[in-house]
């Protein structure tokens, strides 16, 4: 039963059980033989109580990485009735990774091939990379709204956000024939998002800049989301 | 930029970092069992003596040479990762820490030097052991619920000055721009057959800083076009061309300027400060000096950008946020110099501590320098020249790069004119404490 909840049981076991002793051994051992006694034991204690906190922490986890297993399922077949995911960031790249990981999650939960699910999570990090580094003033903070569609045979991303006019459609294009040392530094995630993607749309509506980006499926017989 | 294939082979090595990481776990877990079960003399005691007077003066210099290096060998990523793969649950990194990550880290390391001085924790070997169970604690928690190393990246309280201080050293790790233009894997991030993707979050492809980039090496061992590329730079090359400068890290900087204006003051005045900040209730005497000392650089340093601003036409925040960066070369010059005078102060504790703890010898040895009085005002007065001239010179070059020729003087004097008062203060505290 345990092994079926976790097929890494033996392995992990075994991780857990050299951390444990590797941190309690040597203060055990000591025991009674400490310099001090009246020292000894308030050290020994002050490390039972840390001891008891973490091993407290580390059965909540895995109480719950069991539970979340069990409606994992469940959540998965739900999720895939949705087919859309909005996400609120803000104008950082730190923010990338985050929204990399979850359009990951969603587009796996959707059963898409792995080659799409890593193109359609490049083509949204180069998206949102061109849109955090060029179109903001310096130290600007502002929030970008994205939302990622996953259509009949593509996936649609949307970015919507209150900033200078930034046209995509009109940034400079990079010809890669140019020595290394010629090549610009700038302008390589619209350049890649180019490379990336089917089609590239603009608009801007009143203060806000609405950036589009479809990227079509590679048509592989499977990955269709249900 | 000159690159050093021997450290890219290092990094690729499947070997590292576990080499260093099993050494310092080791290491650490005698640390543990001294602090708790061994001498209560801090001097004598070998988890004390190992993690204030070498540890800690290591990592200002070790940020300065290798940027992060530390938290690819640090034991406690190790412990994060062993729980992560036990019982992990992976779950997302809530909003609040990476919406306020960067302000809780400088806040939580607030927070921590203040308990070192509130608590005396250096000078206490029950204080020390229970602060680093408690950080085990964190990064347990943090390994057995969210995702990669969410402790490193938004909540470990040395991330923050590590981050800013890495940024002055000599290393840097980039991908190669031409490789990572053909690439649709992504391995460095999402992970590939080496392993695991970038543990900080970091996508090594558009990676322009090394705030947060701990060397571990887990994107070349995944890159499958060979991209990485670890190159030698000058020193603070980076702060003069951060595309995006972030005003946490220019506080960041203020902040840190101003806890070792007090680390100092404590030197010079340790017989009569407590007295004088309120006799009987001196802990709320120090707590207020403390905060205080802490916002007078941010202080000094809006009036610095205020006077730059009048003169460049741009906002007091931008000139805030782009010469904040100026002022960290001399800030890690004066952290070098304050923890150094700890280990040159006191040097010799080490092989006596960790004989003691063998049981090999008991006798404290007569002179426990390293070197004299006037051999630390040297060392002390060469970090601080260095640290002048290299604040300097990036306040220039970040003038240079921001603004016209004609504004460009006119900018940088209010804040050449900080990092003078900084250091000159701070010569001052350590001429006083000689």
């Amino acid at each position: 039963m345990i092994r079926s909840f976790n097929p890494h049981f033996k392995e992990h076991l075994k991780a857990l059980t050299l951390l444990t002793l590797l941190i309690t051994a040597p203060v055990l051992a000591s025991g009674e033989a400490s310099a001090s006694q009246a020292r000894g034991v308030s050290g020994l204690s002050i490390f039972l109580w840390f001891a008891a906190i973490n091993m407290l922490i580390v059965t909540v986890a895995a109480v719950m990485k069991r539970g979340a297993k069990s409606i994992t399922a469940k959540e998965a077949r739900h999720k895939r009735l949705e087919k859309t995911i909005t996400f609120t960031i803000r104008n950082d790249t730190i923010e990338i990774g985050y929204l990399f990981d979850r359009t990951r999650e969603f587009a796996e939960d959707h059963e898409l091939p792995v080659k799409t699910v890593f193109d359609v999570c490049l083509a949204l990090e180069e998206m949102v990379s061109y849109v955090i580094s060029n179109g903001f003033d310096e130290g600007e903070r502002a929030s970008l709204q994205v939302r990622v569609d996953l259509e009949k045979d593509q996936t649609r991303f949307t970015v919507e956000y209150q900033g200078r006019t930034l046209n995509p459609l009109e940034a400079p294009k990079i010809d890669i024939n140019l020595p290394i040392e010629d090549l610009p530094l700038e302008g390589w995630d619209i350049h890649l998002l180019r490379l990336l993607v089917d089609d590239i749309g603009y608009e801007r509506s009143g203060e806000k800049n609405i950036f589009t980006v479809v990227k079509k499926w590679e048509v592989t017989g499977e990955g269709t989301p249900r | 930029m000159k690159e050093i294939p021997v450290v890219k082979t290092v990094l690729a090595s499947r070997l590292y970092p576990a080499v260093l990481q099993w050494p310092t776990l080791i290491f650490f877990v005698l640390i543990i069992y001294s602090l708790l079960h061994g001498a209560s003399d801090a001097e004598k005691n070998f988890g004390t003596v190992v993690t204030w007077f070498l540890w800690w003066p290591a990592l200002g210099v070790m940020f300065l040479l290798a940027g992060r290096i530390w938290c690819a060998t640090c034991p406690f990523s190790l412990i994060s990762d062993w729980v992560q793969k036990a019982v992990g649950n992976h779950l997302p990194v809530p909003k609040l820490l990476r919406r306020q990550g960067s302000w809780l880290i400088p806040a939580l390391f607030i927070l921590l030097t203040w308990c070192e001085d509130f608590f005396d924790i250096v000078h206490s070997t029950l204080a020390t052991g229970v602060l680093l169970l408690a950080i085990i604690t964190g990064v347990v928690a943090s390994g057995a619920f969210f995702e990669r190393r969410t402790w490193c990246r938004y909540l470990c309280p040395l991330g923050g000055m590590a981050g800013i201080y890495s940024r002055v050293g000599f290393l840097q790790l980039r991908g190669a721009h031409d490789k990572c233009i053909k690439c649709n894997s992504v391995e460095c991030y999402k992970g590939g057959k080496a392993g695991p993707g970038c543990p900080m979050f970091e996508f090594p492809r558009i990676l322009d800083s090394s705030t947060n980039c701990n060397l571990c090496g887990t994107c070349v061992k995944n890159c499958p076009n060979d991209s990485l590329v670890v190159a030698l730079r000058a020193p603070s090359r980076e702060l003069w061309s951060v595309n995006k400068p972030r005003i946490e890290e220019s506080f960041l900087a203020a902040v840190m300027a101003g806890l070792l204006v007090v680390l100092n003051s404590l030197e010079v005045a340790k017989d009569w400060l407590p007295a004088f900040l309120g006799g009987g209730s001196a802990r709320l005497g120090f707590t207020i000096f403390y905060f205080f000392s802490l916002c007078i650089p941010v202080l000094l340093m809006l009036l610095a950008a205020k006077l730059a601003s009048s003169h460049n036409g741009t906002t007091t925040r931008t000139n805030f946020v782009r010469f904040g960066y100026a002022l960290i070369p001399v800030v890690l010059a004066a952290h070098i110099g304050h923890t150094g005078r700890e280990f040159l102060e006191k040097g010799m504790l080490i092989p006596f501590s960790i004989k003691s703890f063998l049981g090999l010898e008991t006798q404290m040895p007569g002179s426990v320098s390293l070197l004299g009085d006037e051999g630390i005002l040297v060392v002390h007065l060469l970090l601080y020249g260095a640290g002048i001239l290299l604040s300097c010179y990036t306040a220039w070059r970040i003038a240079r790069a921001s603004y016209k020729p004609e504004k460009r003087v006119g900018s940088m004097i209010p804040f050449v004119a900080l990092i003078a008062i900084f250091a000159g203060l701070n010569i001052l505290l350590v001429l006083s404490a000689e």
